[in-house]
Order: C-alpha cells, then structure tokens, then sequence
C-alpha cells in the first residue's frame, strides 16, 4: 500500500515584496524518486528549505511521514537527510572524524556508531580516504561524503538540492548509481536538479515550479510524450503527399502540422496509444502507402520550455 | 552518568577540541603565555632575592601578565566560533542533526573553556614557584586565579554569543570583533583590577570572602545568561529557550537575595542588573518567533493550553516572573523585625502598584507591536521592585543617596531611553506604513535629543537660572534626580546621550529583521542564486 511521505498544501513564502512561493501543492508517495524542475527564481529551493524544516512558510501545511514540519521540526528533522547544493568544509578535520562528529550528533554511541560510520562509508566508497582532510577533497568526492553524512541517521526522505552540479562525469555517474541503490532500498527522494537529462534517467516523476506554482507533476515519459497537448506523429507515405492532406482534412481529431514531399507530419488531439494504432489501421485500410510511422517524443528541455510557454500564454490572456 | 559524559561527549565540544588543537591561534596562545610567564617569574625572582614577592607592584605584573591571555586573547578567539559555521555554511547541518541550538553554544563555550584551562594548569608551576619564593598569601592567589578564569569564561561566553549574531547579521561581524576588543581591553582588564583591589583592601582591610562567594555563585548563571543570548539567535524557530532564560534570571535574584542577608555590599547587584539588562533588551530585539516559541510546547494540551497562550493570564511573561519577584521580596521583608510602619504601608502599596502594572501591560499585549514594548516596561519594572527589597532593608533617606540609588538610577534611565526611542521609531515606522528600519530609529533618537534639548533651553530662559538646570533630560520626563548641574552636567549628558544612541543603534543592527531589511540580505542572496541558476541552465 502506498504511503504518503512527504505532503505539501498550499504553501506560500514572500520574501519582503517578492512572493517566492505562491501556492504549491504535491504529494510524494514512499520509495519514488521525484525530479524538482524550475527556472531561475521559481522558489525551487525556497520551497525545499521550507520541507526541509529550514524556513517557516508564510502559509501551508508540510508533512514528512505524516510529521508536521512546521509545529514539530524536530520530529522532521529525524526523517531526513538533506544534501545541500554547497557542501560546507571545515578545516583541520579528516573524512572520519567529520562522519563520527556527525554520528555523535545523531546520538549514535559506542559500537554502534563505529559500525555505522563503516556502513556509510563502505556505501558511498570513502573508506580508503577516510584519513584525508575534509577540505583538500575533490567536488565529486565531498558530494559522496556529504550524501554519507545524510545516510547517517538512516533517514526514510532524502532532500537533494542540486546535487550534481559542479561534478564531472564520472562523479556524476557515480552519484547517480547511488541514488539508484537508495531507491531501490525504498527511500524517497526528492532532487532538485537543472540537468533535466539526467533526472529523467532515475527520476519517477517529476513536479515543474514556474513563478511559485506547480506546472506539472507527473511522469517524464508522460511530459516528453506531450500528454497535455497530443501526440506529433511522424508520417511517410509512397504516394503523394496531398493524399495524406486529404486523409487528414477527412478525419476529425488529428491534424496536419506540416506537409512536405515523402509525408508530413501529424498531431493528434487524444494522447492514448489505441488512437494511435487505431489510425495507422485506418491508413493502411483506407488506400495510404505508409512506409514510415513514426512517434516523435520531445526530449525534457523542449517539454520544459513549451510547458513555461503555454504558462506564460495562460498569463496573457488571463486579464 | 560521568563515565558516559566522557566517552559521548557533547558533538560539538569533540568537533571543537580535534580542530582547535590543529589550529595555529591555539599554540601561538599557549607559547607567548609561557614566554610571558617565565619573563614574569623572572622579574619577580630576581629582584631583591624574593622578597619582592611582598610588593603589590610585583603581584599586580605578575597576575596582570596572566590575565593578559586569559581575559582578552583566548575570549577573542571565540569570536570566530558560531561566525566561521556560518561562513562555511555548515550550520543547517548542525541543525538537521539532534543537536540543539543550547547543545551547539555549549559545546563551543566548554571547548574553549577546555582550552583555557589546558593553559591554565601549565601556569600553575610558576605559581607554586612564587610561592615557594615566599610571602604570598595562598587564599588570595587562588581566589584571583579563580576570578581570572571566571572572568575568561565570562569574555569567552560574551564572543560566542556575539558571533552567534552572523547567524542573521553576517555583514556586521567585524564591527563586532571591534567592539569586542575595546570591552576586553578597557572592560576586562580594568573590571579585573577593581575586582582584585577589592578583594585585597575592601571589607575592612580584608578580603570580603562573603562578597567572593556571592560572585563565585552568581558567575554560572550570569554566564549562562550571556550563552542563552547566542542560543537564541542560533536557535531554529523550534526551540524553546525563553523559559530557561527566565529561570536563569531568577536564580541569579535569588542567589542576590539571599546573599544580601549575609553581606551589605552592593557588588553582586551589578550582575542581577547585567542579566535582567540583558534579557530585557533581547525581548525588545529579538525576532517574533522567540515570542512564539514559548506557546509551543503547550499548544498540545487544548484550551489548557491556551491558557498559557501569549497574551493570556497565565502566560508565563516577564510581568508573572515580576509579580514572582515582588512576593517573594514581601516574604523577605515580612521575615524582617525591624520594619517600621512606613514599610510595612509600602508593602500594601507593592501589590497595589503589581496589579495596576498587570491590567496596563494586558491591554498594550492586545497589540502584536506593543507586546515588545510591554515586555520592555515590565523588565524595566524588576529592578523598580529590587530598588524597594533595598529600600526596605535600609531606611528610605539614606538609600537615595547611597550606591544601589546611583545603580538603579543610572539603569532606569537607560531602559527608559531605549523605551521611548524604540517607541518612537515604532511609532515614526507606523505613520510612514513601512517596517522597522535604521531610519526610523535615527529619527527617533535625534527627535528624542531635540525635544529635550528644547525643554532645557526653555526651562532655563524661564528660571533665568543656568546652575539649576538639570543635566539628564530624562528628568524632565521621570522621577529621578541626579546631581550633576551645569556645564559639567551637560558634558555628561552629552555623552550618556551618545553612548545611549550608539547602544541603540548596535542593538538595531544586530535584530534580524532590521538587519535583513537595512542590508536586504535576503534579496541580495536570492540574486546571486539566480546567477548561479543561470549558468546551470545553460550548462544543462
């Protein structure tokens, strides 16, 4: 059964006469890994800092494991980990003794702390660097050290403020097939991140915030797909083409979006696959020489970018 | 329990002391107080075969030397304490983990406390060196090494709460390290030598060892006073430190107390003074949650709960402690034989005046902007009610005139201006609709210097009598004369107008909400993540 784990309502934060978040409103069941998309200043990180217990919301609710983050932080804070996007170094301090710091700070005591600085440290690969100063570290090594130090406590949520910028590939790679091996042992993660290539490879759904409010929460496959606004359909057939214009003039519910010599290509109003494969039926049945039908998915950025447009269209003609 | 205190330690103590003991400042401290020391011993040693250890002249360079690192270097050194986790951004994460905003301050005090006394104990062969050379007074030497330690401790506690401040001010924190090392020099050092003067000629000739044990037993809770200030502004909105803080405040009234049955010195006034000073001017600048935060805790129990609510009767504010206070000082007097019938009419007048001060401080409470002020005029109230406990004690003529009258006086009248000017800028911010700001707190302050300017000149062209004018405007507005006239009195006016004005204005920028509004820190922040931001999208 699924369990909601972290549940926001309708939180808002201004900052003087800036209104950062405006209304926002998700649920994100156990063991989902969630992708957090926005643009510049779309509160993205306001509102990760206000579900991480870091700042109190002007108004709404935020509930971790059905904890209220706002009336019992405390109780919050026990249930996540939180990976900020800048990962504070201090001086003098080896890998070791910065993870045992942090474990005495979780309450760990004795054998059982030494076993879970171990367990963390063989999880995120440091244990041969355990000796090394905490800021003589690489960017990619620091990261994996600071996701150890979230690990600590066991948390059930973890809060991931863009935690793949600044790193290299291979560190990225690396992060990655962590946060693989998290999800799969059933924790819920929530990243925000602006490489949106990459939250679409480990990310279940995605939640897009422009200007304060939610624009989208749902499937990656779903947005590239174009859910919202049907499905492009790339056609090529062995007649002529105005046969395929004609077909398209006769058919309600798709639409020709450009023609060229070989076919053209179409868009349908409904985004189901039935549709789909009811038409190229009717095609085939119906005279038309198809040799190429083809379902032209848009990559992240584009569905990004058309999903500000249409927002930034509902804002015009809204008086 | 103490075995487990040393195998888990405080996090943040065992974070401090692997760092610390890594740090350059540390070892440069501990080498320039043995090259001190041994230059020192030399010196005293070497002059007239020891005998000098008699002359005061010696004593006072030898304790002075010591005092020197313990008083101003090692307290200076915490400056950096909570500021360089801010620098580092790693205090949201001492946040996120089970550590609380007292266990945090804690852990940074007791880490530097530990590394002064590491210092300490490598001094203590020099001591015994001196005293082996004869003519020291053992009691005497250990009670200054115990006084020079507190009083470490209490500089040390003072920069761990002042860097607690970068948590909402970053950008002041040299003016900060500034201030700081002009009060450990000029402060410290000569607090220290009055201490020690008096603990050496005062009393009759002798050391007053009641006075001695009043200080050793008020310094914790003083201290703890000073941390609780850093833990409020460390402390995430969860955190309930008002109520500890106002137990702290009445544990040090009531050490005062009941010390003041065994000595007649006024000394251990200045720290019951310090603390409600210091709690008061909190409840002015501190950010609403730190009002909020009290209600917490209660807000489970339902309408029992609310009970407790800011604002309702059973609130546990500074006017309930105050009424606390008043009894418990009736209790005192009625214990006391020796009233005569005008006192005992004073004790009839006290809950009068208690109930009175309730119903006015419910109605200001009413106001979300008054609740501060109200807080103000209550704490202000405290030392009101302490000036009659002494007032009692001794008969009403002689009291006006001795010390506690110059103390309380002296207080009264810089609670009262801080009141009226914050007031004022209250008031000024209200008419202007906008928030609270530096501006608004100039004005009021240079209003306040005007009007009463005003009223002198005024005064003075109806008297025709310059001598008589009063010096302090602020007696033209409250019941408390001092006797400092003319040109003289004016000087001094002058400057307490200033120091009132400076003190005011520190006190503002350190507030958060005005900080964050003068420096529009947030905005500023907000920018550059949005730069940042940028470069990411186009990167991606």
């Amino acid at each position: 059964m699924s369990q909601v784990m972290i549940s926001v309502r309708g939180l808002k934060r201004s900052f003087g006469k800036l209104e950062a978040v405006k209304d926002v409103s998700f649920d994100i069941q156990r063991g989902q890994v969630v992708g957090f998309i926005g643009a510049n200043g779309a509160g993205k990180t306001t509102t990760m800092r206000m579900i991480a217990t870091l700042e109190i919301p002007d108004a709404g609710e935020v509930h971790i494991c059905g904890e209220d983050a706002i009336d019992d932080p405390n109780a919050v804070r026990s249930k996540i980990g939180w990976v900020p996007d800048e990962f504070g170094r201090y001086q003098n301090m080896t890998i070791y003794e910065y993870l045992d710091f942090f474990a005495r700070a979780f309450d760990y005591r004795d054998q059982e702390r030494l076993n879970r600085i171990q367990e963390v440290m063989d999880f995120t690969g440091v244990t041969d660097l355990k000796d090394r100063f905490i800021d003589k570290l690489s960017k990619g090594q620091g990261q994996r050290v600071c996701l150890g130090r979230a690990l600590l406590h066991d948390p059930e949520v973890l809060l991931m403020d863009e935690p793949a910028a600044g790193l290299d590939p291979k560190a990225r790679m690396e992060l990655k097939s962590l946060i693989r091996i998290l999800a799969e042992e059933g924790k819920t993660i929530f990243i925000s991140s602006h490489i949106l290539s990459e939250l679409s490879e480990i990310c279940d759904t995605m939640i897009f915030l422009e200007q304060g409010q939610v624009l989208h929460h749902g499937g990656a496959e779903e947005l590239k797909r174009g859910a919202k606004e049907g499905v492009c359909i790339k056609v090529k057939v062995l007649n002529d083409s105005k046969v395929l214009e004609e077909w398209v003039e006769m058919n309600p519910g798709v639409r020709l979006l450009y023609l060229n010599n070989k076919g053209g290509r179409l868009i349908f109003d409904e985004a189901s696959d039935e549709l789909v494969a009811e038409t190229l039926k009717r095609m085939i049945n119906e005279g038309l020489q198809v040799i190429e039908f083809k379902r032209e998915e848009k990559t992240l950025e584009s569905a990004f970018v058309d999903l500000l447009n249409q927002a930034e269209d509902k804002e015009l003609v809204t008086p | 329990m103490i075995r487990d205190m040393i195998k888990n330690p405080n996090p943040i103590l065992y974070k401090e002391l692997v760092q610390g003991m890594r740090a350059k400042a540390f070892i440069g401290i501990f080498i320039i107080t043995q090259i001190v020391m041994v230059v020192a011993t030399m010196a005293i040693v070497g002059s007239e075969g020891g005998s000098s250890n008699r002359s005061e002249e010696f004593t006072a360079l030898f304790w002075g030397a010591i005092a020197i690192p313990f008083v101003i270097f090692q307290p200076l050194l915490a400056i950096e304490s909570i500021n360089s986790e801010v620098k580092l951004k790693t205090l949201e994460m001492l946040y996120l983990s089970r550590l609380s905003a007292r266990r945090i301050i804690l852990g940074k005090f007791y880490s530097h406390m530990l590394q002064t006394l590491m210092i300490a104990c490598t001094i203590l062969p020099y001591v015994v060196l001196r005293y082996f050379a004869g003519g020291v007074n053992l009691l005497i030497e250990c009670s200054t090494f115990v006084s020079i330690v507190l009083i470490s401790a209490l500089g040390t506690a003072l920069s761990v709460s002042t860097s607690a401040f970068s948590v909402r001010n970053p950008r002041s924190h040299r003016a900060r390290i500034l201030v700081l090392f002009i009060v450990f020099v000029f402060g410290s050092t000569t607090g220290l030598g009055g201490f020690t003067a008096f603990m050496r000629f005062g009393g009759g000739g002798g050391v007053n060892w009641m006075d001695f044990a009043t200080f050793i037993l008020m310094m914790p809770f003083v201290i703890y006073q000073v941390l609780s200030l850093g833990m409020s502004q460390v402390a995430p909105n969860s955190e309930n430190n008002l109520f500890l803080k106002r137990m702290n405040c009445f544990a040090v009234l009531l050490i005062y107390l009941i010390c003041r049955y065994f000595c007649d010195s006024v000394l251990p006034l200045f720290p019951v003074m310090f603390c409600f000073l210091m709690s008061a001017l909190e409840g002015v600048f501190s950010g609403d949650a730190n009002f909020r935060s009290s209600y917490v805790p209660v807000k489970k129990y339902s309408r029992i709960g609310l009970l407790v609510a800011p604002n309702r009767y059973a609130y546990f504010n500074w006017f309930n402690f105050a009424v606390l206070i008043s009894v418990l000082l009736m209790i005192l007097e009625i214990a006391n034989d020796d009233l005569g019938g005008r006192e005992k009419g004073m004790l009839i007048v006290v809950p009068l005046i208690v109930v009175l001060c309730y119903l006015v401080q419910l109605q200001l409470a009413q106001k979300e902007v008054c609740s501060r002020v109200n807080n103000f005029f209550v704490i202000g109230f405290v030392p009101f009610l302490l000036f009659l406990g002494i007032a009692f004690n001794d008969s009403l003529d002689s009291v006006l005139h001795n010390d506690a009258y110059e103390i309380f006086t002296i207080c009264y009248i810089f609670y009262a201006n801080i009141m009226i000017s914050y007031g004022l800028a209250v008031q000024i911010s209200r008419w202007k609709k906008e928030k609270l700001n530096t501006i608004h707190v100039v004005m009021a302050t240079a209003g306040l210097v005007i009007v009463g300017t005003i009223t002198m000149i005024l005064k003075s062209v109806l008297i025709r009598r310059w001598e008589d004018i009063p010096a302090l405007f602020p007696i033209e507005l409250f019941p408390v004369m001092l006797d400092n006239k003319g040109v003289e009195g004016m000087a001094l006016a002058s400057i307490i107008h200033l120091q009132l004005f400076l003190s005011l204005l520190t006190l503002h920028f350190m507030s958060s909400e005005s900080a964050q509004k003068f420096f529009q820190l947030s905005g500023k922040k907000k920018e550059s993540n949005e730069e940042n931001d940028q470069v990411l999208v186009e990167e991606a």
